[in-house]
C-alpha cells in the first residue's frame, strides 16, 4: 500500500478543499509536511486515520471546519470529506469517508459518515467494494494501523517497561490470532463430530451380515437337499411305475392293478380339487370380519328404528313439506287452519321433529350401508358353509379311495404267486419312501420359503443400516481429519511462532544497531518466548528499563520496521512528530536510514525537528513536501508545495 | 513470513496441506472482517467436503 494524495473538504483547519500529493517513487519515498505547533500537522494525520479507519473522529461535529460551519445558515448542510488515493497490489484504490452535517439551531447533529472504497484494475475499470471496511482491513488491518501511523512522540511507550503493546504488535502484525482460532476452531469442530460418532455408531450391520451369510448358507443347503429329492422322487416313481407296468402285464393282478390306476388317479383329482376349494375358504376367510358384524348390523338397525320412533332422525316428513303446509295454511287433508289453533300446533310439533335432508340422506345412506354390509356377510357365510361342507364330502371320498387302495394292496399281497407278492412288498417300499420323499420335497420347498422371505427383509434391513454406517464413516473421516488438521495447525503454531520471535528479534537488532549511536554499548536485543522485547548492554545485563525516551523511540522504531519489513504488509510508515525526542546523532541516523527501511515514509514535522540534519539527510529522498499555512485571520490552513530551488 | 507459513503447511501430511491452508485462509479473512461471520460453519463445510472426497463421495467436479 502507497498512498497517492489526499484531498480534504472542511476537515478541522481545513476550509474548502485542500489537496495534496504524496510522493510514490522508490527512490524518492519521503513526503514532508512542514508546520508550527497548532498549523494542522495533526489535524491532517487524524485525518488520513478517520478516513481509512474512523479513528479519532468519535464526534463528528467536532471534525467540521469551524469557520465553514458558522458561515452555514441554520437548516443548510456542510460536507465533510476525506478522500485518499492509494496503490496496493497494482490495483489503484480511493476511500472516501464523507458526512453531509445539517445545521439545527447551532448544533451539528451527529450522523454517520459514510465510507467507500472503490477500486481501479489496470484495465481502467472502476467499481466500488461493496465490503469495503473488509477490504480495507485486508490492505491494512485496522489493529495493525498503530503501528504504521504513529505518534512519534508516544512511539516509546511500545517499548516501555511492563508495556504489553509488543506482543500485540507481534500477534496482529503478523496475523498470529488466525492460527490460534484455526486450531481453536478445528478442535472445537472435532470434538463435535466425535460425540456424533458415539451417539450414532453401533454394531448393527455386522450383526446382520453375519445373519445374513448364516441365511445364505441355510438356503444353499436346502436348494442342495431339494435337488437330491427331486431326483430321488423321480427314481421313487420310476419304480413304482415299473413294478405297477409288472402288475398289469399279470394274469393274476392284471385287474387289481387296473383298478389301482383307477383310484390313483381320482384320489389326485381329489386331491387338486381339495387343494383349490382350500384356497377359496382361506379367502373367504380373510373376509370373514364381516361375520362379526352381523349382531353389530342388528342392534344398529334396532337403534336407528328407536330413533325414527321418537322423531330423533327422520321419519319420513320432509321439513320442507310441513313449512309449506304452514305458510299456506292449509292441512294435508285440505282443511284450512289459523294460527295457534290445534292443527297449526300439531304441524309445529311435526316440524320441531322433521330434519333437514343433508340429516335425512345421511341416515338413509348409513342405513343403505348397513343393509348392505348385513347382506354381504350373509352370502358370505352362506359360501363359506358350502365350501367347507365340499371339503368335507371329497375328504371322505379321498378316505374312502385309499381304503380301498389298501385293500387292493392287501388282495395283491395274497395272491398265491409268490413274485405277484414280493412285487406287491417292493411296491410297498418304494411307495413309503416316494411319499416320505415327497413330504421332505413339500417341507424344504417351504423352508427355501422362508429363507427368501427372511433374505428380502435381511437385506431391507441391512440397506437401512448400510445407510447409517456410511454416514457413521463421513462422520468419523470428518472427526479424523478435523481432528489431525487441529494437531498439524498446533504443531505450525508453535513453529511459525518461533520462527517469527527469531526473525523479529535478529532484524529488530540489525536495523537497532545502525540507528542507536551507542553501538558499542548495546550488544544485543532479544525479543523472549512471551515476545517481551529487552536491549543487553556491553556487560550482559538486560538494560531496557535504563534506556533514554530517545533510545526508547529509536527501539521502537527498530522493532515497527523490523515487523513492518517481515510481515510483507506494503504500508507507509506515517509519523506525526517523528524526531521530537530525537537530537544529534540518533537524529542523524534516523533521517539517514528510515526511507531506506520503508517503502513509503510520510512525515509531519516542526520546524525544530527540521533541521541542518534531518534536512540534509531526508532531503535527497524527499518527493514532495508542503508547508500547512495557518491564516491567523481566518483561523484556517492552507496547504502549499514547497518547491526545490 | 508467509512464505515461511507455507513452507511450514507443505512439511504436513499430504491429504492435510490443503485443507490447513484452506482453514487459516478462512480465520485471515475473518479476522479482516472481508467475511466476519458464519467461519466455524465455513471451516465445517471445508471439512466436510475434504472427508467426502477422501472417501470418494465426491463428484468429479466436486473438487478444486
Amino acid at each position: 500500500m502507497k498512498l497517492e494524495y489526499i484531498r480534504l473538504i472542511n476537515f478541522r483547519q481545513f476550509h474548502k478543499e485542500q489537496l495534496a500529493d504524496f510522493s510514490t517513487a522508490d527512490d524518492l519515498n519521503v513526503t514532508v509536511f512542514h508546520g508550527l505547533n497548532g498549523a494542522g500537522k495533526t489535524s491532517l494525520f487524524i485525518a488520513i486515520n478517520w478516513c481509512l479507519y474512523e479513528e479519532g473522529g468519535a464526534d463528528i461535529g467536532m471534525l467540521v471546519n469551524k469557520k465553514a460551519w458558522a458561515e452555514t445558515a441554520i437548516g443548510e448542510t456542510v460536507p465533510m470529506v476525506v478522500t485518499i488515493g492509494f496503490i496496493h497490489r497494482g490495483a489503484r484504490y480511493i476511500a472516501e469517508r464523507a458526512v453531509m452535517l445539517k445545521k439545527a439551531e447551532n448544533v451539528p447533529l451527529n450522523l454517520k459518515a459514510e465510507f467507500t472504497l472503490s477500486r481501479t484494475k489496470k484495465t481502467g475499470d472502476t467499481k466500488p467494494e461493496p465490503n469495503p471496511i473488509g477490504v480495507m482491513n485486508a490492505i491494512l488491518p485496522s489493529n495493525v494501523r498503530p503501528y504504521f501511523f504513529f505518534d512519534g512522540e508516544k512511539m516509546d511507550d511500545l517499548t516501555k517497561a511492563g508495556s504489553t503493546d509488543v506482543q500485540e504488535a507481534v500477534r496482529n502484525i503478523m496475523r498470529l490470532p488466525a492460527l490460534e482460532r484455526a486450531e481453536s476452531h478445528l478442535q472445537q469442530i472435532a470434538d463435535e463430530f466425535r460425540r456424533e460418532v458415539k451417539k450414532k455408531g453401533s454394531h448393527e450391520l455386522e450383526t446382520l451380515i453375519t445373519h445374513e451369510q448364516d441365511l445364505r448358507e441355510q438356503k444353499e443347503k436346502a436348494l442342495k437337499r431339494r435337488e437330491e429329492l427331486k431326483e430321488e422322487i423321480r427314481i421313487g416313481r420310476a419304480q413304482i411305475e415299473d413294478i405297477d407296468a409288472k402288475l398289469r402285464g399279470s394274469e393274476a393282478a392284471k385287474e387289481l392293478q387296473k383298478r389301482r390306476d383307477s383310484i390313483d388317479r381320482y384320489i389326485q383329482d381329489n386331491e387338486i380339487r381339495e387343494k383349490q376349494i382350500v384356497q377359496i375358504i382361506q379367502k373367504l376367510t380373510n373376509r370373514s370380519y364381516t361375520i362379526f358384524l352381523a349382531e353389530s348390523c342388528k342392534k344398529a338397525f334396532e337403534i336407528l328404528d328407536q330413533k325414527r320412533e321418537r322423531g330423533e332422525i327422520p321419519s319420513g316428513i320432509r321439513e320442507q313439506f310441513i313449512k309449506d303446509l304452514l305458510e299456506r295454511k292449509i292441512c294435508v287433508c285440505g282443511k284450512p287452519f289459523i294460527e295457534h289453533d290445534e292443527a297449526f300446533e300439531h304441524l309445529r310439533t311435526l316440524l320441531k321433529r322433521s330434519s333437514s335432508k343433508d340429516i335425512e340422506n345421511e341416515v338413509q345412506h348409513l342405513t343403505g350401508n348397513i343393509r348392505l354390509l348385513s347382506l354381504n356377510t350373509e352370502t358370505q357365510i352362506s359360501e363359506l358353509n358350502q365350501r367347507s361342507k365340499e371339503l368335507a364330502q371329497l375328504k371322505e371320498h379321498t378316505e374312502r379311495l385309499y381304503a380301498e387302495s389298501d385293500d387292493i394292496k392287501r388282495q395283491l399281497k395274497g395272491i398265491s404267486e409268490d413274485k405277484i407278492a414280493e412285487l406287491e412288498k417292493m411296491r410297498g417300499r418304494f411307495t413309503q419312501k416316494y411319499e416320505t420323499n415327497i413330504a421332505e420335497f413339500g417341507k424344504t420347498e417351504s423352508n427355501i420359503s422362508s429363507l427368501d422371505n427372511q433374505l428380502i427383509d435381511i437385506r431391507k434391513q441391512r440397506d437401512i443400516a448400510e445407510k447409517k454406517e456410511k454416514e457413521i464413516a463421513l462422520l468419523s473421516q470428518k472427526e479424523s481429519l478435523a481432528q489431525k488438521a487441529a494437531d498439524a495447525v498446533n504443531l505450525i503454531k508453535e513453529e511459525f511462532f518461533e520462527e517469527t520471535r527469531k526473525e523479529i528479534e535478529a532484524t529488530t537488532k540489525d536495523v537497532f544497531s545502525n540507528l542507536a549511536w551507542k553501538q558499542d554499548h548495546f550488544q544485543d536485543v532479544r525479543l523472549d518466548q512471551d515476545f517481551r522485547l529487552e536491549v543487553i548492554d556491553r556487560w550482559g545485563m538486560t538494560t531496557r528499563k535504563e534506556l533514554s525516551a530517545g533510545e526508547r523511540q529509536i527501539l521502537s522504531l527498530s522493532f515497527i520496521t523490523a515487523m513492518s519489513k517481515l510481515s510483507g504488509e506494503e504500508a507507509p510508515l506515517v509519523m506525526d512528530t517523528p524526531f521530537g525526542r530525537l537530537s544529534g546523532n540518533h537524529l542523524t541516523a534516523v533521517a539517514q536510514n528510515l526511507p531506506s527501511l520503508t517503502p513509503q515514509l510520510i512525515l509531519f514535522v516542526t520546524d525544530r525537528e527540521w533541521d541542518e540534519a534531518s534536512k540534509t539527510n531526508l532531503e535527497p529522498r524527499t518527493g514532495q513536501q508542503y508547508n500547512l499555512c495557518f491564516n491567523e485571520k481566518t483561523g484556517c490552513t492552507e496547504i502549499s508545495e514547497v518547491f526545490y530551488e | 513470513m508467509k512464505e515461511k507459513l507455507l513452507e511450514l503447511i507443505k512439511q504436513l501430511d499430504p491429504e492435510l496441506q490443503e485443507l490447513v491452508a484452506e482453514v487459516i485462509e478462512k480465520e485471515r479473512e475473518f479476522l479482516d472482517y472481508l467475511k466476519p461471520r458464519g467461519v466455524v460453519e465455513e471451516i465445517r463445510d471445508l471439512i466436510d467436503r475434504h472427508a467426502k472426497d477422501d472417501l470418494g463421495l465426491l463428484n468429479q467436479g466436486g473438487r478444486k
